[in-house]
């Protein structure tokens, strides 16, 4: 009887899975990555590409957004041995590394040409470090920008009106202040939406949120959007976050009648064909396919800043001569990880550092005309940056790749940038942030009432996960001494 | 027909004609959604095609070419649907019977309280048992396994099942299973041979009704699958992206979801009427 | 309770029965208990034993995945839900949503039933058509909806706006919201009310009808005398089954709003879902959960009790 169940187990598990010289015949990969044609399609061929050249399999496993870390959390936990290879965010790693879950990867990074560490720029590498060991190879960098409809900017008449009602000339917006204006105007004197912005529960609004409140409170340490450094208290609801809070509910008015349903799929899918004078997004909108965009439009800038910043330890507002500009790394940035119960590392490396080596990431970091969508991955290496040809050839008009490389090289290596949260927890203490935002901008709560309450949850999620430790760890995050 | 005058007539008419529209309106116009793509979508509503827009199969297509995704799902909504259905039934079926046929004693329970506690457990929320389920099925690897889902959905199932053949079992007469044990049969034989052949429109009913259930099951799935059990409605429901919902593959995929259904409802829906007729609605 | 319990034929009365029975009864008992066992053993594994670890687990925390995880925290997770903001809201939208579309659900499935019963052309169509919405995938049901809802390219907003009405942001405020969710489970749940009550009118003798009528009864006074008495029980069973499904409420809210604006629309297990497998907060999921199931019994009680009345009496 005995024999029996050991002879059936035997078969159940296979033949061991080895490499051969050739590669990985007979291996089997399961890839989670996030559904729809985003993030899927985009490294598709390249991962059929990889099969061929390996004679390994790969099953992709789509997952939704809102998902994706709920699922994979439970499933590790459970330590059911479901995915070789996650796509995930950098936000998660508090909980998924800092628990154990995921491969550190430095040794197999370490002399692999393929993945070539050092051209990764530099911000796009410190995110997916935790406690000192990489976890995360990174097949994209994400930094929010701003977005200006150059039809409307470039018009004279607008130009005139504009420059008359409030007394500055018309120009991509530098602070909030400015692009409370252009939104007010094209809104009032225009067919067109004054701004776009994700404002739907449980999409991007939390992230546009945080990139309008980082000018306001940022001294370029980086602890000043979430928590005081040394007892973890919320900061959320600081006179400059409730500000910028304020700021993003003003704009209901001046957005589309539906505003408050957008998220960025319909900014990239409205934007581009001249809806609206300014958007914010990640650097996506340059990649939309063309024939669904009016060239002629799209402006890309970094997000704006304003001319007086919080002081959270003086408790009190600071005037500037220069406005305050700090890009915010909303999400940080997608990248592959493995789980520890993957029977399959090795193979799973080896995918992963094909998709992430200079040649092939490339082509999907430029990728214009995908289904459908824009692409969810930009470029994260110096030479995407350098290498325009790579551009051209996929279909970019040669000065629009330049300032679209331009722009977003300028958001990644400014001074200092604004990295997302990375504690555990980082799941819900935004969840908390997002539920407040959405109710103030549908008017159920203030700026400063909506966020007073997410403070207090935030004060109760960190006591949940223990104090001292969330402590440690968000200061280690940061990079701060114990 | 009660004294209606020709105004309450037309009225009737009229309402019953509006509420065939409500009924039909939303798969209609999730069946054109399904032929736009976004320029079609969010270029103002329009409603039949050819006529007022271009179709296009492209979104279809892409659904159905998805590797893994949608065939994956489909099969395995139909696999846990019919054989958790089977398995409810058959349970069911059993407890079922021997209710109305024996009496027992557990203690202080007979046959009403067996009856009752296990008609109440469909009345337990799932949200109730569904952590420590969670935490029992990742112990033995039952997580993401259409055997899993099997297992939750002949539970989930059960209590209608027991319930439903209760009721067919208690109008066969028992002239019937005493003759066929004069003649020595034994219980099981006679389950089998008399009872079961009798019940057969209650056994299909029952496992219709199942089906139906565990193919519209959300929470379980919700929770217990992952990726290789996943079934329809979470494919479904797991549509919104971080980069915006893709309006016509969702619209795609719902309507493959209810085809089945539509189909069972314009297959035996008659006859689900006639049972409810001749015996539930008492 | 004897050790070994007692199993005796239902239905058995007269002598001869009785002796019938002993000529086969001996040593089938074991055979007789059979019939339950695999109902009993699966119901007991996979619902008893869960539901009496949630209880456990409403008094104290649980880590997955980490040994000797379980910590006694008394009635400190109940504590909790008594100052949870997102908890209240939750509570009132369940109630708000339960109430809304249960009595949507009977007054249109009421109308429906009388009108089909009165058997006006196409009524055999009719009633397996409005069967159907019952049938469907509700998480289907509810994206078909948000494609007529949605503002910009739903065809609700569309029609309105044909009759000069401006466009309504229907999912993103929370009342509108919590109406379009009605909306939906009201489509899906109707024809359940609707066909329970239709049968219960079909059992009316048509004869007893026509009698009152030639008695001169008025329209009214049929219904009020002859019909309502009929239906009466089968209505208000129908109304608590649909009210105690109504409670569990999840996969529409999720679907059409995701709970949002901010937490606006959550129900309670939407919120206990969250809680539990999303931040995996576990012992706190558990008292939520705890919380809804006595909803539930509150609500089921009368049915438990009319029906466990009925079969005494039977």
């Amino acid at each position: 009887m005995l024999a029996v169940v050991l002879l059936l187990l035997a078969v159940a598990c296979g033949p061991e899975e080895r490499p051969g010289e050739e590669g990985f015949e007979g291996v089997t990969l399961r890839l989670a990555v996030e559904v729809g044609p985003a993030l899927g399609n985009p490294i598709k061929p390249y991962v059929e590409q990889w099969e061929q050249e390996t004679g390994a399999q790969v099953q992709f496993v789509e997952i939704p957004f809102a998902e994706i870390f709920p699922k994979l959390m439970s499933s590790f936990q459970a330590r059911t041995d479901e995915y070789d290879v996650v796509i995930i965010l950098p936000t998660w790693l508090g909980d998924m590394a800092g628990r154990g879950f995921l491969e550190p990867l430095d040794e197999q990074i370490e002399g692999d040409e393929r993945v070539d560490w050092d051209d990764i720029l530099p911000r796009c590498q410190d995110i997916n470090v935790w406690e000192g060991e990489t976890y995360i190879v990174p097949l994209d960098c994400d930094v929010f920008m701003s977005y200006y409809n150059r039809q409307l900017f470039e018009d004279p008449g607008h130009q005139e009106a504009f420059e008359e009602r409030y007394g500055y000339p018309l120009g991509p917006p530098e602070t909030w202040d400015q692009y409370r204006d252009i939104a007010e105007y094209f809104s009032e004197e225009t067919e067109a939406a004054g701004a776009m912005e994700s404002m739907a529960r449980q999409t991007q609004t939390f992230w546009t949120a945080l990139s309008r409140m980082v000018p306001y409170v940022s001294r370029g340490e980086g602890w000043e959007l979430f928590f005081d450094p040394d007892d973890m208290t919320p900061l959320i609801n600081s006179p400059g976050h409730v500000r910028a809070l304020e700021d993003m509910v003003e704009i209901v008015e001046y957005g589309p009648s539906n505003i408050l349903e957008f998220d960025v799929g319909d900014i990239r899918a409205q934007f581009p064909q001249g809806d609206a004078a300014l958007a914010l997004d990640w650097a996506s909108i340059g990649m939309i396919p063309p024939d669904r965009t009016n060239q002629e439009v799209i402006g890309f800038q970094q997000i704006p800043g304003v001319d007086r910043v919080y002081d959270h330890e003086a408790g009190e507002w600071v005037e500037l001569e220069e406005p305050n500009r700090v890009p915010f790394m909303a999400a940080n940035g997608w990248g592959a990880a493995i789980p520890v119960t993957s029977p399959n590392k090795e193979a799973a490396f080896d995918l992963i550092s094909f998709l992430t080596s200079t040649e092939i990431s490339v082509q999907f970091v430029s990728m214009r005309d995908n289904q459908e969508s824009a692409v969810g991955y930009q470029p994260f290496r110096r030479s995407h940056f350098e290498n325009i040809d790579a551009w051209t050839e996929s279909g970019w008009e040669r000065e629009i790749a330049e300032e679209y490389l331009d722009q977003t090289l300028q958001s990644l290596e400014a001074d200092f940038v604004q990295p997302d949260l990375r504690i555990p927890g980082a799941f819900e203490y935004l969840d908390a942030l997002d539920a407040g935002v959405t109710s103030a901008l549908a008017g159920q709560q203030t700026p400063q009432e909506a966020l007073d309450q997410v403070a207090e949850q935030w004060d109760q999620i960190t006591d949940r996960l223990g104090r001292e430790e969330q402590l440690r760890l968000y200061r280690a995050s940061l990079g701060l001494e114990g | 027909m009660v004294h209606a005058s020709r105004s309450l007539r037309w009225f009737v008419s009229g309402f019953l004609l509006f509420w065939a529209f409500v009924v039909l309106f939303p798969l209609y116009w999730t069946f054109t959604i399904s032929l736009k793509d976004s320029a079609g979508i969010f270029g103002g509503a329009s409603f039949i095609p050819w006529v007022d827009f271009e179709p296009t199969l492209d979104a279809w297509r892409r659904v159905f070419l998805q590797p893994g995704g949608t065939l994956l799902s489909l099969s395995n909504s139909a696999i846990i649907g019919v054989i958790s259905a089977a398995f409810a039934t058959i349970t069911g079926g059993l407890a079922g019977y021997g209710l109305s046929r024996f009496r027992y004693k557990f203690g202080p329970l007979r046959n009403r309280d067996i009856a009752f506690w296990i008609l109440s457990q469909r009345m337990l929320p799932p949200v109730v048992v569904v952590l420590p389920l969670f935490v029992m099925f990742s112990t033995v690897g039952l997580i993401d396994s259409r055997f899993g889902m099997i297992l939750l959905y002949t539970m989930f199932n059960l209590p209608i099942a027991a319930w439903l053949m209760y009721q067919y079992f208690t109008q066969i007469p028992l002239d019937l299973d005493e003759a066929a044990r004069i003649d020595g049969a034994t219980d099981l034989q006679v389950f089998r041979h008399v009872a079961l052949p009798l019940a057969r429109p209650g056994l299909v009913a029952t496992f219709i009704v199942s089906l139906v259930f565990a193919w519209n099951e959300f929470l379980f799935a919700l929770i217990f699958t992952f990726s290789q059990a996943r079934t329809m409605p979470i494919l479904v429901a797991g549509q919104a992206t971080q980069h915006g919902p893709q309006w016509w593959d969702i619209a795609v995929m719902a309507l493959i979801t209810v085809a089945p259904l539509v189909l069972i409802t314009a297959l035996l829906g008659r006859r689900l009427l006639g049972d409810i007729l001749a015996g539930w609605g008492k | 309770m004897r050790q070994s319990g007692s199993v005796t034929p239902a239905g058995v009365g007269t002598r001869e029965e009785v002796s019938v029975w002993k000529r086969w009864s001996s040593g089938s008992k074991v055979q007789r208990r059979a019939f339950l066992l695999p109902a009993v053993i699966l119901l007991l594994v996979l619902s008893i034993f869960p539901f009496l670890a949630t209880i456990a687990l409403s008094f104290g925390t649980w880590e997955m995945g980490r040994e000797g995880a379980y910590g006694f925290r008394g009635l400190e997770n109940f504590a909790r839900l008594i100052s949870d903001a997102r908890y209240l809201t939750s509570l009132i939208n369940t109630v708000i949503l339960v109430g809304g579309s249960v009595a949507l659900q009977f007054v249109l499935g009421l109308a429906l039933a009388w009108m089909v019963y009165q058997r006006p052309p196409g009524h055999r169509f009719y009633r397996v058509l409005f069967l159907l919405p019952m049938m469907l995938t509700p998480v289907a049901v509810a994206y078909m909806w948000r494609l007529i809802f949605e503002s910009r390219i739903g065809a609700l907003n569309f029609f309105l706006g044909a009759v000069g009405i401006e466009a309504v942001p229907w999912l993103t405020q929370r009342t509108t919201a919590l109406f379009a969710v009605i909306v939906v489970e009201t489509w899906i749940w109707t024809p359940f009310v609707f066909v329970f009550l239709y049968a219960a009118l079909e059992n009316i003798e048509r004869d007893a009808l026509d009698a009152a009528i030639v008695d001169g009864a008025n329209s009214w006074q049929v219904f009020r005398y002859v019909i309502f008495p009929t239906i009466l029980p089968v209505a208000v069973a129908v109304l608590l089954l649909r009210s105690v499904e109504a409670l569990k409420i999840i996969d529409t809210v999720y679907v059409m709003t995701g709970g949002g604006p901010g937490n606006s629309t959550e129900s309670v297990t939407l919120y206990a879902y969250r809680t539990g497998l999303q931040f995996f907060d576990l012992g706190y999921a558990a008292a939520i959960a705890v919380t809804l199931f006595i909803g539930v019994i509150a609500v089921a009680l009368p049915i438990v009790i009319r029906m466990s009345r009925r079969a005494e009496a039977g």
